[in-house]
């Protein structure tokens, strides 16, 4: 009886595993503007409150091995990132623009048109989530800040692994 | 004191400099330029985020201003006025599940060619351009300003698994499109109003 109900638990602990294993999966979108270890950023966007948000929430999880910095470009730097906004009603709240190629610079545009509705905890998210982007994350589950439909101002528990298991 | 340099010494320093600084240019043109002038194309990605859910049909039809069965008559060009490629097309309308669309419609893709990053932009979930012959059904948002309407990117177009410059009866009674049609009237029947504030 022993014997016979042993392969029984070996399948339910590996499908136990296996579906723990499937929920810890990172969630990222394979490119970032990540570029060594830093984003160096230009900025024409209105939602500059915003944006010096979501750079301090993200690099709040630095330290130990992670080392991404969010700096503002110089003369002497290669720009990685640039913030521009738009207001149209036919194009999506907030978009990252991924483009590959030295020294091109990826883009981040945040919605006027739908900007003016939210909350200020509701913009800091949008900024913070399109920061996610950049630095490689894509949409996880639960409502954290890189979820799709939701906007919470402070990074969670799904955002912070999947922040670590990239940088 | 003032030390004059032997004009042999001069010349050999003058050159030196020289070359450092052609070779300084040269190394920098060779990295950056050609992101910008001819030289290997890049690739473009963007992601959109819409603050709902729009996998969900009943969302995504409350978030749709037009839902309409359409056939594409031929490219109109392509716009960077926004800072990203974007390419217009002719659409002859065929039937309309939701919306006010009539006759000819100019459909607007995000999507093209970004000579600023010489690279080709595609939207994620949408990596093709739209092909004229061809017939989808069209999931829209308006740019009233420019009279376009503009593909929600990863749902906006469906093609029709009919063939090329298709009729009008063909492309409407197809098994496809029939299946689509139940799909978005029902969609549209239950839709959830868009709330950016309630997503």
């Amino acid at each position: 009886m022993r014997k016979n109900t042993m392969p029984i638990f070996l399948v339910a602990a590996v499908a136990i595993l296996w579906l723990a294993g499937g929920t810890a999966q990172a969630h990222t979108l394979g490119f970032s503007s990540v570029d060594g270890c830093e984003i160096r950023w230009q900025e024409s966007t209105q939602y500059d409150t915003e944006r010096v948000a979501a750079e301090d929430g993200w690099e709040a999880l630095k330290g130990g091995d992670n080392c991404v910095d969010i700096l503002p470009d110089t003369i002497f730097t290669v720009n990685d990132l640039e913030w521009f906004d738009v207001d149209d009603e036919d194009v999506a709240v907030e978009q990252f623009h991924y483009y590959s190629g030295t020294g091109v610079a990826d883009e981040i545009y945040l919605n006027d048109f739908y900007m003016v509705s939210l909350s200020a905890c509701g913009k800091k998210s949008v900024a913070m989530h399109e920061m996610g982007h950049a630095h490689g994350l894509a949409h996880t589950f639960d409502p954290e800040v890189m979820t799709e439909d939701s906007y919470p101002c402070v990074i969670g528990t799904h955002d912070t692994s999947d922040y670590n298991s990239l940088w | 004191m003032i030390t004059i340099m032997h004009p042999s010494k001069r010349l050999l320093f003058g050159t030196i400099l020289a070359v450092l600084a052609i070779a300084s240019v040269s190394a920098l043109a060779w990295v950056f330029l050609p992101n910008y002038v001819g030289g290997p194309q890049g690739v473009g990605i963007g992601h959109a985020t819409r603050i709902t859910d729009l996998s969900d049909d009943r969302k995504l039809a409350g978030y749709a201003d037009s839902i309409f069965f359409g056939q594409v008559n031929e490219e109109l060009g392509q716009s960077e006025e926004r800072g990203w490629p974007e390419t217009q097309f002719s659409v002859k309308i065929l039937e309309v599940l939701k919306g006010s669309v009539d006759g000819e419609a100019t459909v607007n893709q995000q999507g093209g060619f970004n000579t600023r990053k010489n690279s080709t932009f595609r939207m994620m979930g949408d990596p093709e351009l739209l092909e004229p012959g061809n017939s989808y059904l069209f999931v829209t948002r308006p740019l009233v300003r420019k009279g376009w309407h503009t593909l929600i990117s990863g749902y906006g177009d469906i093609e029709i698994r009919v063939s090329k410059h298709a009729t009008k009866n063909e492309v409407l009674g197809s098994k496809h499109a029939g299946e689509l049609r139940e799909r978005f009237t029902g969609a549209v029947e239950h839709q959830v109003p868009f709330d950016i504030r309630n997503p």
